[in-house]
């Protein structure tokens, strides 16, 4: 009476090509090779893990979220333990303390601006995972990670792609993007119709099951308003959960 | 004729589980669509939840750890599929919840009428009185599509929203006219559509429905848990 689920039309071409896609980045090109380049040992921050020491650049956490982002403070205290000028002063004052001190040698160097993007999936992957600091400069993992990103989650972001354009059909219109959390692990994609002022939210896991997002406790925020339907520290450039972006899609006709 | 499932009170025949939206009723709440449905009607947006047959048997101690997991939750939802049709595992459920959480609200969607309801609990014995006496606000008769007036928390205008208990009577919600809102819960291939949804979100989303089987990319979760 109150709801439905349903499966939608990616057809199983896509999906297998999708599973076969190299996904140890999250990036891949259109044969679906992994041209990303690696990070090395020496450049950034170390993360212990069970699987071995994995290095991030802070920095590229800073481009990934936006140093507008009030959850950036708790995230960067979670990774950098021991240094509190990072948590005590803004978000953004901290992560370039944060670069000046633990990779100070990167900056504004080319390989730096060739390799952010991926080292902040990588950073990001990491967050999920849950990151427990033990001392300055370096952090550890919870339980093992692996780094490879869910072919899942790239079906999911064609999934809610679909669905977006669907619905913007029936005369909604993009409204905003929230996060549930400062790792910004579940998005909510919210579409207005004026006509009704009716509402529907597309909401978006990157973990393996929505189920399991869901869980910790979701707080669905209030809408925000419509002129800022580009919230603060989104960039559409970086952002993996704006499925507008996502134009890569392929819808089979059912 | 109004029948009961054969499952014993301590389990429910699930249709689908979502532990947390703000589509049915005040607040973040969890809801429940148990499986099985005898109306049939036209327009139903869940016909693939009438079916009488077990879906998904979970314990109603599972059910309630689940529901209580989330601390923001401030009330629960029974939808369907046909909630009567479980209604002494239901009024378990609820019973389990409010010993934690006593001011826990419950809204019950049912096909029936409640003056149906209320002659058939006085017969007893299908544990539709004891969730009747659980429930805060019913939300009573079939879906008519042809009186969806495309507001509010009921799918059509011949459905009576009654406020049984005090506390639904504080409820400051609007629950004949309100906007409607969906969440759309994304998976892998698949989605999983919580509200009333407003007209003409349904038919888009069917545009998008599969005619084959459905993609399933995480078989040990099963796919109605969301």
């Amino acid at each position: 009476m109150s709801g439905r689920n349903r499966p939608i039309a990616i057809s199983a071409e896509e999906y297998r090509r999708l599973q076969e896609l190299d996904m140890s980045t999250g990036l891949g090109d259109e044969q679906g090779k992994n041209t990303a380049p690696q990070p090395q040992p020496d450049q950034g921050l170390k993360i212990e893990t069970t699987a071995g020491a994995v290095y991030v650049d802070i920095n590229l956490l800073y481009d990934l979220l936006g140093d507008e982002n009030p959850g950036n403070g708790r995230l960067l205290t979670a990774l950098v333990h021991g240094a509190p000028n990072f948590a005590a002063r803004s978000a953004a004052g901290g992560f370039r303390r944060a670069v000046a001190m633990l990779c100070p040698q990167l900056i504004g160097t080319a390989q730096y601006q060739n390799q952010r993007r991926e080292y902040a999936r990588q950073l990001l992957a990491a967050m999920q995972a849950g990151i427990q600091p033990v001392k300055q400069g370096q952090a550890v993992l919870a339980q093992p990670v692996n780094y490879r990103f869910d072919p899942a989650v790239r079906i999911r972001m064609r999934t809610a792609a679909a669905l977006q354009k669907a619905v913007e059909q029936a005369g909604y219109q993009y409204f905003g993007i929230d996060y549930t959390d400062p790792a910004r692990t579940t998005a909510l994609v919210r579409l207005v119709r004026p006509s009704d002022n009716s509402r529907v939210t597309l909401v978006i896991s990157q973990n393996s099951t929505l189920f399991d997002a869901v869980q910790p406790g979701i707080e669905l925020s209030q809408p925000s308003p419509l002129q800022d339907s580009c919230p603060r520290g989104f960039k559409p450039d970086n952002a993996a959960l704006h499925v507008r972006q996502q134009a890569d899609f392929e819808i089979q006709e059912s | 004729m109004l029948r009961n499932f054969s499952n014993p009170s301590n389990t429910i025949n699930l249709a689908a589980f979502c532990p947390q939206t703000r589509t049915h009723g005040p607040g973040l709440r969890a809801v429940v669509w148990v499986q099985g449905c005898p109306f049939h009607c036209p327009g139903c947006i869940a016909p693939e939840w009438q079916m009488r047959t077990v879906h998904q048997m979970v314990q109603v101690d599972d059910l309630a750890r689940r529901i209580l997991s989330q601390p923001d939750n401030a009330g629960l939802t029974f939808s369907g599929g046909e909630p009567m049709l479980q209604a002494a595992a239901l009024a378990n459920l609820v019973e389990k919840v409010r010993r934690h959480r006593p001011s826990f609200n419950v809204i019950c969607f049912t096909g029936y009428q409640l003056k149906e309801l209320l002659s058939r609990a006085a017969l007893g014995g299908t544990g539709i009185e004891r969730l009747l006496g659980q429930v805060d606000v019913l939300i009573d008769g079939p879906y008519i599509d042809a009186q969806n007036n495309g507001r509010g928390l009921r799918g059509s205008t011949n459905q009576v929203v009654h406020r049984l208990t005090r506390r639904a009577w504080a409820m400051d919600f609007d629950f004949e006219n309100c906007p409607r809102q969906v969440e759309i819960l994304v998976g892998s291939g698949q989605y999983l559509a919580a509200g009333i949804p407003p007209a003409g979100v349904l038919n888009a989303l069917e545009s998008l429905s599969c005619k084959t089987p459905p993609i399933v990319t995480n078989k040990n979760r099963g796919t109605h848990e969301w």
